[in-house]
């Protein structure tokens, strides 16, 4: 009497069915002697739950990275075109000749914790099991003491992650600073980005015919992942959306004087005798809520609307807190 | 030290495949050694071994697949032998490379310039596609260098006491003298956790209230921390419990003070904080610019009302800054 198979065991008996069968599995076949299905697989029936569990599983298969093929064989074109699945080696394994050093496999070790508690900490553990299983044990030594931490608090996050992944169109509402409703943007979603602690998507916005930036914070729907996909972006169309944001970055100048030894000061690193400094911002949102903190002991002397912005927000939490 | 929490599903099923590319290149070990690679309990890699081995029955006879050695593992020794087919080691999925790649690009900042070159290499091998993945759905773009930064790792790299000039929260600069123990990171935001040789106590230092920071003598024997907690914001029997209601958009408000508060959705939440200093709190909500209301006790509302007020009489109108 076999015991219960759980969801690992079937994984892994699946894959391992794919990998060692050279002409594919039918799903029948793959009903008929894969733990995990067989126990319940009646010939004949329909076996939906069966076929949905198999959909899952597939599912599964590629967010970990195993790829499997489906193919139906060409005897077989004519009458019976049911579907054929393997998993081809050079698919799977990792790549010949990329080895890493015990060096390496500790700094690796180190960028995976990046992730700490993060949603992203589920994949970063994967890899690492991946990464160890390699052999080369972790040299630590120079790297004790440091404990990095990257969060990914945008309920946005994984869903656009996953709408990239698969190359998937999404929309969701988006609210600018100073509009009084979200609007609702319709996109290819390219990449997220994380720029100074901030992450960003760059997205093909289908309304307005051009790449945007998104900040996920002011994502203020759930992400709706429609089933229409699209050709990805080049790699070259990405860096090129990241440089126009360093340009657009470099292009606002903000000139702000503090009061000497105030918190401001110590936080723009000013040499204790300095009180005027000039700085670029990517945001001018963002920027005014860095500035907010230290806000009675600044004096912004350009622009006129960041200082327009503060004293909006300012007067926004005075009247929140009457 | 390993890790007590079961694996299980996704997670356990990607460590199995793993372990499987391991050990066929690593026969014999011992599983206490085994458990201490990956960093998983004796129990996990005993019941992951059994039920690799078990994998494939029905499909092969049962030991063509893989043949563990039961009578060495009655000795705590795995031996684990193979078909051909299953011989390496899984690449890694796109979002596991991503989560791995973005992670060494936030390293790169705090890392002395031999590391960096080796964070170059690996990005070559995670983040450009070496390991036959799509591209990557996210990414971490370095952040600036910061010289207070790289001085603090220095002196926690080399066990090394260091001064600075140090702004507390109460706006009090002083030289300290401090023995580092960690270096910790929130996105963007650096902490010193160490022993302060000027107050005789283990304390958390944010970087960016340091100012001419300077190495000193080598420590002969460095401090450990005196704390368990891994949080920066440790709650005193003094601190005044707060209730903040936060739209998402200030979400991160919560994972700087509560990291465990698990955040669903998308809609305005109420929140306890346990605060510190009630002076400090208008600073705090101000730079959320209005996401975030301060609902209860009364004291700590009049607080931030007081200080919006305050800094709104303090800023000249945006015609008189022209």
């Amino acid at each position: 009497m076999p015991e219960r198979i759980d969801l690992s065991e079937r994984l892994f008996n699946l894959t391992c069915a794919l990998l060692v069968a050279s002409n594919g599995l039918s799903k029948a076949e793959i009903f008929a002697t894969v733990q995990g299905y067989k126990e319940t697989y009646v010939p004949g029936s329909d076996n939906s739950s069966l076929n949905r569990m198999f959909e899952r599983d597939k599912v599964l298969l590629t967010e970990a990275g195993v790829a499997w093929r489906s193919f139906i064989p060409k005897e077989a074109m004519e009458d019976n075109q049911e579907f054929r699945y393997l998993i081809a080696n050079e698919d799977f394994v990792w790549p010949k000749g990329v080895t890493l050093s015990s060096k390496q496999v500790a700094l690796l070790n180190l960028a995976g914790q990046v992730w700490a508690k993060a949603s992203l900490s589920a994949d970063a553990n994967r890899a690492l099991h991946r990464i160890r299983a390699i052999g080369e044990r972790a040299d630590s030594g120079a790297l004790i003491g440091i404990a990095p931490r990257v969060r990914t608090h945008d309920p946005a996050f994984l869903p656009l992650s996953t709408a990239i992944e698969t190359s998937s169109r999404v929309s969701l509402d988006y609210q600018k600073p100073g509009e009084s409703a979200p609007t609702v943007r319709n996109l290819e979603p390219w990449s997220l980005q994380s720029i100074a602690g901030q992450w960003m998507l760059i997205a093909f916005d289908l309304d307005r015919k051009e790449p945007r930036n998104f900040l996920l914070r002011r994502i203020v729907s759930e992400i709706d992942i429609q089933d229409i996909s699209f050709e990805p972006p080049q790699i070259s169309e990405i860096k090129l959306a990241l440089e126009e944001l360093q340009k657009h970055k470099s292009s606002q100048v903000a000139k702000i004087r503090v009061k000497p030894n105030s918190a401001a000061s110590f936080h723009f690193d000013l040499a204790a005798e300095r009180s005027e400094f000039e700085t670029s911002f990517m945001d001018l949102s963002l920027f005014a809520e860095e500035l907010m903190e230290f806000v009675d002991e600044i004096e912004i002397l350009h622009p006129p609307e960041l200082l327009e912005l503060i004293r909006t927000n300012l007067t926004r939490v005075k009247n929140d807190h009457a | 030290m390993p890790n007590s929490s079961r694996l299980s599903g996704t997670d356990r099923y990607n460590f199995m495949l793993a372990l499987t590319g391991y050990l066929i290149s690593n026969r014999q070990k011992s599983i206490a050694d085994v458990a201490k690679h990956f960093q998983v309990s004796e129990k996990e890699i005993r019941s992951a071994v059994v039920t690799i081995s078990l994998s494939g029955v029905g499909l092969y006879r049962p030991d063509e697949l893989f043949f563990l050695d039961y009578d060495l593992l009655e000795d705590d020794i795995v031996d684990l032998s193979f078909a051909p087919t299953l011989e390496s080691v899984p690449r890694l999925s796109t979002r596991q490379a991503a989560a791995i790649s973005s992670g060494l690009s936030y390293l790169v900042q705090l890392l002395d310039p031999s590391d960096q070159n080796q964070i170059s290499e690996l990005l070559s091998i995670f983040g450009r596609g070496a390991l036959g993945q799509q591209q990557l759905p996210f990414m971490v773009q370095p952040l600036g260098q910061d010289r207070d930064l790289e001085i603090a790792r220095q002196a926690v790299a080399e066990s090394r006491a260091m001064r600075c000039s140090y702004r507390n929260s109460n706006g009090e600069v002083a030289i300290r003298e401090i023995e580092p123990i960690k270096l910790e990171s929130r996105e963007d935001s650096w902490f010193l956790r160490g022993f302060c040789r000027t107050n005789k106590q283990e304390r958390i230092f944010r970087l960016d209230r340091m100012r001419e920071i300077s190495l000193l003598d080598v420590m002969n024997s460095p401090p450990t921390t005196q704390s368990s907690s891994e949080e920066i914001y440790e709650v005193r029997a003094s601190d005044t419990e707060v209730l903040f209601e936060v739209d998402p958009a200030a979400f991160s408000l919560i994972a700087d003070y509560k990291p465990e508060f698990e955040i669903r959705g998308n809609k305005s939440i109420q929140v306890k904080i346990s605060i510190g200093q009630i002076e400090n709190l208008g600073r705090i909500v101000a730079r959320y610019s209005g996401n975030v209301r301060v609902l209860a006790p009364e004291v700590a509302r009049r607080a931030v009302a007081e200080f919006a007020a305050k800094a709104l009489g303090e800023l000249p109108t945006s015609q008189e800054a022209e």
